[in-house]
């Protein structure tokens, strides 16, 4: 069919209806092959890996993938002859499906989508925390209790970054909610805060200004 | 000079130990898509509809599509700004504009903040942009004519305080000149005018500022400009920050307000543009479910609140606008609302407070909120989506055809099919009486202007009926910017049903009108006051007005003698 009527590049347009949708289908077929085998953690993972590696590291290889040859059959055995014996079977014939449904460019969707299904299913939640220095091993450990309770029964997946523009304390941040104990969002209150209450003050009392 | 510096850093100083650092707790989500005017944001699970969305450069948004995993957030800034990837905030508010006496006299954005040279707005009190109507109790029905100062609409299509009336027309047929005329005309009669500019020219917004500001019109005038270069977020909200604008004088200060929305097929154009963006189902002529809605919700605000009355001593001051009459002064404790209870409480007065005590309109109650909303037809397709919409919200229209335009018919009013539906009740009674004559001489005009046009020969009985149609029409034409007082049209209208103006050739019957309305100002002035006060025909006044107009016609008559010999000669002939 697509011999007949090349596919109108859409993605990014109006026209794409339903990227969305379509990754969750994937993702929930790929989820469930990977855990009748069990295997959904590692599968997951090296999608992840795969993800990262190829579509933010190797633009280039993933534009041929995902349409720049448009020869479905050829692309067929560049993923044999790249991936075979070096990633899972199962991602291996994913990548396949995916290349003969023409859907390999929806891949990074779809392992979003697969990672955040699997997180619900598993009640674990990603929590964030940025800090401008590194954390020790007293402050991680605190922390982790506090995390808990906060996430509210769910376990947390901590990812840790160091952002010095923060200049000290913490920001962290449970699925959608974001915890601000930065000095940088205290002295942005303050500006804030002095701006608001003092600038009127000021204007009011032109008493200070003397000639 | 010389600042106190150790006094201000003693003032930041104390501002800074009595700071308290909490730990901020919002809700986040991070930008998958821009589009024009639209971002899709991935989180923000616990978002409102209608939320502001504050980005990470502090352009803020509106949160309009809550989908499973995403949002669609409308842009109330400059969305090239916005790149994916960054952080949006849920600020937990929904939208509002600035609103206060501060707003008066200025032009802002339809976020509330200035955009002419004035300076910062300083003004604490904020309303809600999407706030809905009042209910029926509320309300009351209109009573009072908001007088547009143009003889044609006043008379015959008259707009009461509260209503609203929708001006609709091709483009160039004057449609902002009609509503620009109302707004001049409100001079003085402590009416608060919105004017919304909803994606028009730069241009064209600066110079109607120039006019208004020329004319005196700003000092009661609120300018809300969305350019046609600002994006469709803005456009699409600008009317209902303009009448929340209002709604703070009609609620806060029960004060008669006037929002003009030029235009809403470009708001109707605009909200098309983001429902498609964000990829909501479209329907007729690509307009999304909703439209319908947008305009009804936003004209539903127009109202005409109930007054509120209470009884007081006959000694409280109920003149003083610095101690105005507050519901707590009824000396029996009831509140009486809209006309029942007026009525109640003159039965009240009566029986229970013989003498001594008076009844005193609470000064918050009986504000009103009058609309104008423009809507522009293609090739004057009135049948078309947008406008049988606002046509069948709206509570009246006036249309402006462009061939009477183009005949030099200014305002090209077309008053055969001009309606309004609720503003004869508030007509003031002389010009009730007037424009009765009025009516029935221009229909029979039109009845017989098809004869005249084939040239048939015509009994003298109809070509009275169409010498004097002529002349009507000719009457109500009005130059622009230069809206009339209503005793002046009553007079004028008068001079014509009356047949005063039967014997002048038509193109003399503007300057007729013009020293007519001269000579009662000056010579006549007792009488024409009288007319202003009383608002009524009296049989006394009328008497009086035949008796000016004679005099004045003889006047005429040896000032102009080349135009009233051929006027004698045109009655002769005919």
């Amino acid at each position: 069919m697509s011999s007949i009527e090349p596919p109108v590049d859409v993605s990014g347009t109006v026209f794409e209806e339903g990227a969305e949708e379509i990754a969750h289908s994937y993702a929930v077929a790929l989820l469930n092959v990977a855990e009748s085998g069990d295997e959904a953690e590692l599968v997951l993972d090296e999608l992840d890996e795969f993800v990262t590696d190829i579509f933010q590291h190797q633009p280039a290889f993933a534009r041929l993938l995902s349409g720049g040859i448009s020869d479905q059959q050829r692309r067929d055995q560049l993923l044999v002859s790249t991936f075979e014996g070096r990633a899972h079977p199962t991602l291996l014939k994913f990548l396949r499906v995916l290349n003969r449904r023409d859907r390999l460019g929806l891949l990074p969707l779809v392992a979003r989508t697969a990672r955040a299904i699997w997180d619900r299913q598993n009640n674990r939640i990603p929590v964030t925390i940025r800090s401008a220095v590194p954390l020790d091993a007293d402050q991680r450990a605190l922390l982790q209790d506090r995390l808990v309770s906060l996430a509210g029964g769910a376990t947390p997946m901590i990812t840790e970054e160091v952002r010095p523009e923060l200049i000290g304390g913490l920001v962290v941040q449970i699925g959608d909610q974001l915890y601000d104990a930065s000095i940088r969002n205290q002295l942005r209150r303050m500006h804030e805060v002095l701006l608001r209450s003092r600038a009127g003050e000021l204007r009011s009392r032109l008493d200070l200004v003397v000639d | 000079m010389k600042f106190r510096s150790d006094e201000i850093t003693s003032l930041i100083q104390r501002e800074i130990q009595e700071f308290r650092a909490d730990v901020d707790r919002v809700e986040v989500g991070r930008v998958l898509e821009v589009g024009d005017g639209i971002a899709r944001i991935h989180g923000l699970s616990g978002i409102m509809a209608g939320e502001v969305v504050a980005f990470e450069n502090g352009i803020r948004g509106m949160a309009l599509n809550l989908e499973e995993s995403s949002v669609g957030v409308i842009i109330l800034g400059d969305f090239k700004q916005i790149r994916e990837g960054q952080t949006a905030t849920a600020t937990g508010e929904l939208l509002s504009v600035p609103v206060g006496d501060g707003m008066v006299g200025r032009v802002v954005n339809p976020l509330g903040e200035p955009i002419d040279d004035g300076g910062p707005i300083l003004t604490e009190m904020r309303r809600m942009v999407f706030s809905s109507a009042p209910g029926i109790a509320e309300r009351q029905p209109v009573d009072e004519p908001l007088q547009t100062g143009i003889k044609a609409i006043d008379s015959m299509i008259p707009i009461g305080r509260g209503q609203r009336e929708l001006i609709i027309g091709d483009r160039k047929t004057g449609k902002t000149a009609v509503a620009i005329d109302t707004i001049l005309n409100q001079k003085g009669q402590g009416v608060i005018c919105v004017y919304v500019a909803i994606a028009q020219k730069e241009s064209t917004t600066a110079q109607l500022v120039d006019i208004l500001r020329r004319e005196g019109a700003m000092d009661y005038t609120i300018v809300v400009a969305a350019g046609a270069s600002d994006p469709a977020p803005l456009a699409h909200i600008a009317p209902y920050a303009g009448c929340a604008m209002a709604e703070y004088f009609m609620y806060e200060k029960g004060m008669a307000t006037l929002c003009v929305y030029d235009d809403l097929s470009k708001q109707a154009v605009a909200y098309r543009e983001l429902s498609l963006l964000l990829r909501r189902p479209p329907g007729r002529e690509a307009y999304p479910g909703d439209v319908f809605y947008i305009h009804s919700s936003l004209l539903e605000r127009s109202a005409k609140l109930a007054e509120k009355y209470v009884i007081v001593p006959e000694s409280a001051p109920t003149e003083n606008a610095n101690d105005p009459v507050a519901e707590s002064w009824g000396v029996n404790g009831k509140v009486y609302v809209g006309v029942p209870g007026k009525e109640e409480a003159a039965h009240d007065l009566k029986a229970n407070y013989a003498t001594g005590h008076k009844i005193a309109k609470t000064a918050k109650s009986g504000g009103s909120l009058t609309a104008l909303p423009l809507i522009e037809t293609l090739e004057g397709e009135v049948s078309a989506y947008i406008p049988t919409n606002v046509i069948s919200i709206t509570d009246g229209q006036i249309y402006l055809q462009p061939d009477l335009f183009f005949a030099g018919v200014r305002p090209a009013v077309d008053v055969g099919i001009s309606v309004s539906r609720v503003g004869g009740k508030a007509q003031v009674p002389a010009m009730k009486k007037v424009a009765g004559g009025l009516r029935l001489d221009l229909a029979a005009f039109r009845e017989l202007e098809a004869f005249a046009q084939i040239g048939t020969e015509l009994d003298k009985a109809t070509q009275q009926q169409l010498d004097r149609g002529y002349r009507m029409v000719e009457l109500l034409k009005q130059p622009q910017y230069q809206p009339m007082n209503v005793a002046d049209q009553v007079m004028s209208i008068f001079a014509g049903s009356e047949g005063f103006l039967d014997t002048l050739p038509v193109s003399q019957v503007q300057q007729f009108e013009q020293e007519f309305l001269r000579f009662m100002a000056t010579e006549k002035k007792d009488l024409r006051d009288r007319l202003v006060q009383e608002k009524k025909l009296t049989d006394e006044i009328v008497s009086g007005l035949r008796a000016a107009l004679e005099e004045f016609r003889t006047r005429y008559s040896t000032t102009h003698p080349s135009q009233a010999s051929s006027a004698t000669a045109a009655v002769a002939s005919a």
